[in-house]
């Protein structure tokens, strides 16, 4: 232990030793004597200051200089550890009166801006919040964000998409690690399994529902998702964490961050794990996994100015499932069960120049290589993507800030699939994809009204050229309170899937003969198309309470529909009915998303967050009603509450308590899920954490049997790991 | 049954977003206004000092080994809370323990490095202590508006929700501290 160490443990020890009241029962010192904002901003008449929130301490008496320390100082003291962690630079921007609305996003507009200002629904998942919901993938630690729906259909797939539409395949959310997209073309989704990172290197994580698409292009249609990791400055030093548990079989990470000169900063990481299956009753589920990665990021801060980031993955793992699969001989329906491969690899380099806070451009190339080998199923996809951004912000005159950039990427792919399940024509298949966007935020007002204005421009292989505008305006009456609107359209181009495949699907009945619907692509797709309205409240209503509203209606044409046709008959008397892809549906979807947080204590913070959803979706005469039933597989209501809560200066208490609704489309009841973690820390860099997850029930399903490639959905069980993290 | 309790459960549920949404919880926010204020002004500050003494060099080179105490001292009454003996604690300033005095009044100021004057301290201490420590190498630090014209070298102020601050180069120039540039192109600057 440094000397640090040893005089931060004195520091504790001394108030473990003087505590003389349990940590529940103290007051934040000079509580009492704090006036209330208001009065102290009407007495002081500080110059500068601009607000009501300036000198609220003014007459602040100090706290009495006696030792007895408790939970709320334990509390203050850690957030003056991570102030002292920032630069300069960060300090100044650091708000006085912590506030959700000064949070930081850059993901609203592609630039640096706030919560408070931005006129779109965004919720922002800090570190903290992640680690503090227990959570060990991605996914998972999505459940805690409003308007966004999260289920599991076996232990290494989800289903995961914002305002509904949730489904494995085709869920209109667009994904970004560091600016990386992850969404695949194969299917209009994202392959969660393989999207993993040290959960501790997350900066945070931003989430927009709703079109982001004006900015972000096409198949940001129902919100966009952005990861951001931490600069290797930020990340100095050894991590270790290792733990086991009854689903979380084994994991260990390791990351060390170090400096070569003032300039430049690194970190390297390794990670492995292996889950457990989820349950199927009555059988033994093979839904177990395993996988291992390994990274580095470098960053280059030569002068004020100028930023270069260099950052590349590996990864390289096995992910069980059982699929029902159709065969052409009795008895029609066989079971497999299969450890399907996947690896990737991706480098990222980004360089950032800033002339000042307003005029700044910045350059990013990657490549991304994904494989994914399904063996017994009879399919493999290796898949790679180049791309290359670009981006520019300046303001114009004193009201004007416009951005603009454009961008290029280049996807190719190679599919290996065994007719008669799975035929892919063409097998190998290149696709280009131009774009540009501009976008103008005009001050309309100073401080008061904002107007932004602006459009993606696409031209991409499937559809040719898409244009996606929005209009947005923001009113702040003061640093409290932010009202917003917004009307967008945004495209969900056709996925390889849907106009090169034809899968054949377990057949819909076996007497008098058997009959295989057969999902048949369709080259002539157009693009999905919404337009959505969307308008915003958000309340800072007490420096401890916050809450952020959105309602939006969306609506949606040529919504892909499968359309049976006339059956054709196969070799050994089956039957085939082809079920064509088109463009047939239309549908809205409607509903509202609240997030309420509310710190209750310095030590105790409350998290709510409330969806409700309602999909209606309307085939024309003459289309198969059934494709109506995608209705049913988002959950109406859903509800989220988290209490975190610091006992002292060493223990963490976490709770979660959630309930999802039904989802009548596959039959899948509603569910209450708890989740507890509690977490020691003995001395400054050693955690110990205990987290015990989905405690309410042995198992519960979450989402229906897959329509296309068989899978099988099994349900989560009840769990509880113990891990144990080192920081040097 | 569980199902039926669940559903009726979730309107409820509605019903209560919708009560929390309705305008009425202006009264709620009442309520809470007259609590405890979460603000992290004198951490902010706490923080800053600790930092000007790492960016802001004096002449003499002074504190020099590393036995010698990097010094902050207080006039009047400390706001700072637990902050800066927490910092003083737990930080080092190139390799110097920090040590706080704090003094009732000018005639106990001793030699120091940094020199902190807080906003409840009556104008004319302020100036008598400035003087006291003209020409004496000590970085002068206040959060009174005027500070800088007085003679004082920085001066913290808030703006939109930041704590922000103002140097005065005269005054720096006074004393023989040479301050760097990474804290000279944050600070708003009085006399140019």
């Amino acid at each position: 232990m440094d000397t640090k160490g040893v005089a931060r443990a004195c520091v504790l020890v001394a108030a473990a030793v003087m505590s003389c009241q349990p940590a529940w029962a103290s007051q934040w010192p000079g509580t009492q004597s704090a006036p209330s904002s208001q009065a102290a901003a009407a007495a002081s008449g500080f110059a500068g200051s601009e607000t009501s929130f300036d000198s609220s301490a003014a007459q602040q008496e100090p706290a009495p200089a006696t030792p007895s320390q408790n939970g709320a100082d334990e509390a203050k003291l850690r957030g003056l550890d991570d102030l002292l962690k920032k630069d300069l630079a960060e300090l100044a921007r650091t708000p006085v009166v912590s506030q959700v609305l000064e949070t930081h996003v850059t993901t609203v507009n592609r630039t640096e801006s706030t919560v408070g200002k931005s006129p779109a629904a965004v919720f922002v998942i800090t570190n903290e919040m992640i680690r503090r919901s227990g959570a060990k993938t991605i996914p998972d630690v999505l459940r805690m964000v409003p308007g966004v729906q999260v289920a599991r259909i076996d232990a290494n797939k989800w289903a995961v998409s914002a305002r509904g539409s949730n489904l494995r395949w085709s869920n209109k959310l667009l994904v970004q690690i560091d600016g990386r997209t992850v969404y695949t073309p194969l299917y209009a989704g994202v392959f969660w399994d393989v999207q993993d990172l040290v959960l501790e290197d997350i900066e945070r994580i931003e989430v927009i529902r709703g079109p982001g698409a004006a900015v972000w292009g096409s198949n940001a249609v129902n919100g966009v998702i952005n990861i951001i990791t931490k600069s290797s400055k930020d990340t100095q030093g050894v991590f270790l964490e290792t733990g086991v548990g009854t689903e979380e079989l084994g994991f260990a990470t390791a990351r060390y961050g170090g400096r070569a000169g003032a300039d430049l900063s690194y970190r390297v990481y390794g990670k492995w794990f292996e889950r457990d299956a989820g349950v199927l009753p009555g059988q033994t589920a093979q839904d177990d996994w395993r996988q291992a990665r390994t990274g580095f990021r470098l960053d280059y801060t030569p002068d004020g100015c100028n930023t270069m980031t260099l950052q590349g993955d590996y990864y390289n793992g096995y992910s069980g499932e059982q699929a029902r699969y159709p065969i052409l001989d009795p008895p029609y329906v066989t079971q497999l069960s299969t450890d399907m491969h996947a690896s990737g690899q991706n480098i990222l380099y980004r360089w950032t120049h800033s002339l000042d806070d307003e005029h700044q451009w910045h350059i990013q190339l990657y490549y991304d290589r994904t494989e994914r080998d399904w063996g017994t199923l009879g399919f493999a996809e290796d898949r790679q993507a180049l791309d290359v951004d670009f981006q520019h912000q300046f303001p114009l005159g004193y009201r004007q800030k416009i951005v603009w950039g454009f961008g290029y990427r280049l996807m190719q792919d190679w599919i290996t699939s065994v007719p008669p399940n799975f035929v892919y024509d063409p097998a190998q298949r290149s696709d280009n994809l131009f774009s540009y966007f501009i976008q103008d935020e005009i001050t309309l007002s100073e401080d008061l009204w904002f107007l932004t204005l602006g459009s993606k421009f696409e031209h991409n292989d499937y559809t040719n050229f898409e244009f996606q505008p929005t209009v947005r305006l923001l009113f702040t009456p003061d640093q409290r309170h932010s009202l917003w609107g917004a009307v967008s359209r945004a495209v969900r181009i056709p996925s390889r899937t849907e106009e090169d495949a034809r899968i054949l699907l377990l057949p819909i009945s076996l007497s008098p003969a058997p009959v295989f619907p057969v999902v048949v692509g369709n080259r002539e797709l157009s693009a999905i198309d919404l337009l959505a309205y969307e308008v915003g409240f958000r309340e800072q209503m007490t420096e401890r309470l916050a809450w952020d509203l959105a309602v939006f209606f969306h609506r949606y044409e040529k919504v892909v529909t499968r359309q049976p046709g006339t059956p054709i008959a196969g070799p050994g008397g089956v039957w085939f009915l082809p079920l064509r892809t088109g463009n047939a549906m239309d549908g809205e979807v409607y509903g509202f998303e609240l997030a309420v947080d509310y710190q209750a204590r310095p030590d105790w913070r409350i998290d709510v967050a409330y969806t409700f959803l309602q999909m209606a979706l309307h085939t024309p005469p003459g289309i198969d009603p059934l494709n109506e039933a995608a209705e049913g597989q988002s959950p109406r209501n859903q509800l989220y509450l988290q209490s975190s809560w610091d006992l002292g200066r060493n223990w963490e208490l976490d709770w979660i308590w959630r309930y999802v609704d039904s989802l009548p489309a596959f039959g899948v009841p509603s569910y209450f899920v708890m989740d507890l973690r509690a977490a020691w820390r003995p001395r400054k860099n050693l955690e110990l954490a205990v987290v015990g997850r989905n405690l309410l029930d042995s198992a519960h399903l979450e989402f229906g049997d897959d329509f296309f490639a068989g899978t099988i959905a099994t349900e989560v069980r009840r769990s509880v790991f113990g891990q144990l993290t080192w920081r040097y | 049954m569980l199902a039926v309790f669940a559903r009726r459960w979730s309107w409820w549920l509605t019903a209560a977003a919708i009560v929390v949404v309705c305008p009425g919880s202006a009264l709620l926010a009442q309520q809470f206004d007259s609590t405890e204020v979460l603000n992290r002004e004198y951490d902010l500050k706490a923080v800053f000092l600790y930092k000007f003494g790492r960016y802001v060099q004096r002449p003499n080179g002074s504190p020099g080994k590393a036995d010698e105490a990097f010094i902050i001292g207080i006039i009047g009454t400390d706001p700072f809370g637990k902050a800066l003996d927490y910092i003083a604690a737990t930080q080092r300033i190139e390799g110097n323990k920090i040590v706080i005095y704090r003094w009732r009044d000018v005639s106990e100021i001793k030699p120091c490095h940094i020199l902190f004057l807080p906003r409840t301290l009556d104008a004319r201490t302020q100036r008598a202590a400035i003087e006291a420590t003209a020409n004496q190498h000590v970085l002068v630090v206040g959060e009174t508006p005027g500070f800088c014209q007085q003679g004082g070298v920085i001066n913290f102020f808030i703006a939109e929700n930041n704590v922000k601050f103002e140097i005065s180069l005269k005054a720096a120039q006074r004393q023989q501290l040479t301050i760097s540039s990474s804290l000279l192109k944050l600070a708003r600057l009085v006399d140019q």
